[in-house]
């Protein structure tokens, strides 16, 4: 009651694939940015990248969401290849994060910083459906100072968090879909979702956030994910 | 409806029965082995990734029980029952007060404080244990999985076979999130192989089996006084309790074991979940589900163990439950809670607090000064010295 | 049309049965019969049932909630199962640790963990002798959070006035508006 869950991105994301919210055939993105935004000092940007949230998955005929882990593996990996592509363009050096050990203060922190970043990135997606009053035609989203720690530990000006949900039809989805038309129901099919923020880490504050989502591309091959990535990331500020 | 439509429709069942059998259909797998992870590409796997992020998630929880000790005892018996699986399993506490412990398909295993609160011993929490462990080795999840997806493909057919509304999407979202909170919940079949295997596994690491079939019995006890199965989460997938307990004291009658040398481990488990009862009983009272609270009480009373405390959390009972005549019984348990050494020293509050409101201005003053005495430190200090200002 | 309807689905399913937001703008506000409070930002505001909430960056990140006149008998929250006997109930003739407890175990039962009090004190409620205590807690994933709480029993009903967000960034974010809001309260 204090905290909804349902605000979680995670569980928006889910609402999003379950075609709740209906988006056309042809990717689209929505970029949100802070007005007063200038990027940071010349010199390439370092951007922290932290840890991917990825999950692919099949849509069974029945309409269950069942996660794949070898394509979820390999997506992993063809994100980090396109970014890497894609920041390089971008006069940015990506860091990779290095995470603390087991158990630690440090890694309570982060995980800290990472739900928080979660849920703060959920309601941005809400807001973005349906505004707040007070966030009406205003985009003034931070984590706080707490990421400071993160700044000092990885030496990076930005942090960005990449999260990615996509999911296949199978074979009998497909034959459910085609039989859905046949007898007039729309049977949803697979459904692709991506979502970028970037955090200013010298005050925590979410410079830009952008989030896609799409009937087509396909995570499971490179070339689908570089084309995620650059529309995900067209009109990233540095 | 037509011909054509309904030909249609079961030809596309019969093609989808076909195509779920390609990555395995419901039925009987060999067991996991020992340090073993699926490979990449079934589905198994996936289930696995799945769990694996629902175990990030337990990692965090509000509501893990960090307490090292007592997670280094379950951890303990787990092993004992577990022997070549032991370095596969992870254990969870949780603080969640009713009756459960439930097993992940890649080694979580969760335990609720709730069950830890409803075993006399250690022998009994080894048994529940050893069921759980029963449904992990004969992979009963993933045998699950593929029983609730062929399920969930029947059910959005015979939901197209049925007048199709503008609810669709809305419909097999939350048909989805029914079936994704039953996934875990295993078939009867499924409870009967995990209670003989598990049974099996705790008569080997030395358990008395005839401790085996009282959890159950004390269950039973509760639920019939509750009048209302809904938090008795066990029971709802699971196989009749009564059957259960016919099942488990005919596997302790043929259990070769000799129940004088068997373990009960009372001390044991007392010594390692007694620092923790105090939290463990605020939690139950929560659940303002008095009648049951109640029959956990009296067997905690039967065990005889920190009796002031009892006392203390009967006179709690009384107190939130407020029926007729409760206030007299409350004093009654907290006064009785005072006359042992382990009285809880917010018995004397509660005692303060109770004159306060019926006007006994001199009792008042006295308990609520002796928690003052006695709490030096007591977060509420202002507020009860507010009070004692009221009572003069 | 169609993303419309959809919309709307998932505003319904996010948010039950409450009302739509409005807009508070900064100056002095009526809430429920009682009392008005003045407030130096806007805030954004929907109401369930007794319950009024406030909020500027959503209510997962920092709500505000005035709890106007529970009567006896009443709870603080639906119960999630069907039976409201299971949940803690007001009664008139509580103390003010009794009510303490009473927000504190509602509160635990709506899904977070570790709920603790700290702090118990009497404290003023516009003209009236209140009570005051603080709250802290973490989400079912672990997030931490935390809380303020003001109160008070006026003609035998419970108001209350909770604050509560994530302990890092939006607790603290608007933490001082609250007091000044909670200072200001003039009964009507």
């Amino acid at each position: 009651m204090l905290m909804p869950p349902s605000f979680r991105l995670g569980t928006l994301v889910t609402l999003v694939l379950a075609g709740l919210i209906a988006t056309a055939g042809c990717a689209q993105t929505s970029v949100l940015r802070k007005a007063d935004f200038a990027p940071q000092a010349p010199g390439p940007a370092r951007v922290l990248l932290m840890p991917l949230d990825v999950e692919l998955s099949e849509l069974t005929a029945g309409g269950m969401l069942e996660p794949r882990a070898d394509w979820t593996d390999q997506a992993k990996t063809h994100v980090r290849v396109a970014l890497a592509a894609a920041l390089q363009g971008k006069h940015t050096a990506l860091i990779s994060y290095s995470p603390p050990a087991r158990d630690s203060e440090q890694a309570k922190v982060d995980q800290q910083l990472l739900m928080l970043h979660d849920l703060v990135a959920g309601t941005i997606l809400l807001n973005s459906f349906v505004a707040l009053p007070t966030k009406k035609g205003r985009f003034d989203w931070s984590l706080g100072e707490g990421v400071k720690q993160l700044q000092e530990r990885a030496n990076a000006d930005y942090a960005l968090f990449i999260l990615f949900r996509d999911s296949y039809a199978s074979g009998g989805r497909v034959a459910l879909m085609v039989a859905g038309a046949l007898v007039g129901a729309i049977v949803p099919g697979g459904r692709q979702f991506g979502s970028a923020s970037l955090v200013d880490l010298r005050g925590g504050d979410i410079v830009w956030f952008n989030h896609l989502s799409s009937e087509a591309g396909d995570l499971r091959t490179p070339e689908a994910v570089r084309t995620a990535i650059e529309s995900l990331l067209t009109e990233l500020p540095l | 409806m037509s011909l054509a439509r309904t030909g249609v429709l079961v030809a596309l069942l019969l093609s989808t029965t076909a195509c779920a059998a390609q990555r395995g259909s419901p039925g009987a797998l060999p067991d996991i082995q020992p340090g073993r992870r699926p490979d990449l590409e079934t589905e198994e796997a996936g289930l696995w990734m799945q769990t694996d992020r629902l175990e990030a998630d337990l990692k965090t929880s509000g509501a893990l029980v960090a307490d090292s000790a007592l997670n280094a005892y379950v951890r303990n018996i787990v092993c004992r029952l577990a022997e070549a699986y032991c370095a596969d399993i992870r254990i969870y506490i949780l603080r969640v007060p009713y009756f459960n412990a439930s097993m992940m398909p890649n080694g979580v295993m969760q335990v609720w404080t709730g069950l830890i609160l409803r075993v006399d011993n250690e022998a009994q929490l080894a048994y529940v244990l050893g069921h759980e462990l029963g449904h992990y080795l004969r992979r009963h999840s993933i045998q699950r999985w593929r029983d609730v997806r062929a399920k969930s493909a029947f059910l959005e057919f015979s939901g197209l076979l049925t007048a199709p509304t503008g609810f669709g999407p809305l419909a097999s979202l939350g048909a989805q999130l029914a079936l994704v909170g039953s996934i875990f919940a295993f078939s009867r079949d499924n409870e009967r192989e995990a209670d003989e295997l598990g049974f099996g596994l705790a008569v080997k690491a030395g358990y008395d089996p005839r401790e085996a079939s009282k959890v159950w019995e004390a269950l039973v006890e509760e639920r019939d006084a509750t009048k209302d199965s809904a938090p008795f989460i066990f029971f709802a997938t699971h196989p009749a309790p009564e059957e259960r307990i016919e099942n488990l004291k005919a596997f302790a009658k043929k259990s070769a074991l000799d129940g004088g040398h068997a373990i009960i481990g009372r001390e044991q488990f007392l010594a390692q979940t007694r620092p923790l009862r105090t939290m463990l009983l605020r939690d139950e009272l929560r659940r303002r589900e008095f009648t049951g609270s109640q029959v956990v009480l009296d067997r905690l009373f039967e065990a005889g163990t920190g009796l002031g405390e009892l006392y203390f959390f009967q006179g709690e009972l009384y107190r939130l439950r407020d029926n007729e005549g409760d206030r007299e019984k409350t004093t009654a348990a907290y006064q009785k809670a005072l006359e042992y050494g382990d009285a809880p020293v917010e018995t004397h509050r509660a005692l303060g607090l109770l004159f306060f409101k019926t006007g006994e201005k001199e009792k008042a003053r006295l308990a609520f000064e002796r928690y003052l005495q006695q709490r030096v430190n007591a977060e509420d200090r202002e507020m009860i010295e507010a009070y004692l200002r009221q009572l003069e | 049309m169609k993303r419309t309807t959809a919309v709307l689905t998932l505003v319904m399913l996010l948010t039950g049965c409450a009302t739509p937001y409005t807009l508070i703008e900064p100056g002095r506000t009526a809430v429920g019969d009682l009392y008005t409070v003045e407030s130096q930002i806007s805030w954004s505001s929907t109401r369930t049932g007794k319950i009024e909430l406030w909020t500027v960056d959503g209510n997962g990140l920092q709500a505000l909630r005035f709890v106007n006149g529970l009567a006896d008998g009443e709870t603080l929250f639906e119960g999630k199962r069907k039976d409201n006997k299971k949940m803690p109930t007001f009664r008139k003739n509580m103390t003010i640790s009794e009510i303490m407890e009473f927000v504190v175990d509602s509160v635990a039962l709506q899904g977070l963990e570790r709920v603790e009090s700290a702090g118990l004190r009497p404290y003023k409620f516009g003209n009236t002798q209140g009570f005051r205590f603080e709250l802290s807690y973490v989400s079912s994933k672990g997030l931490e959070g935390q809380g303020a709480v003001v109160g008070a029993v006026v003609r035998e009903r419970l108001y209350l006035i909770v604050y509560s967000g994530t302990r890092a960034y939006y607790y603290p974010k608007h933490r001082d508006h609250v007091e000044r809001i909670i200072g200001s309260i003039r009964m009507q």
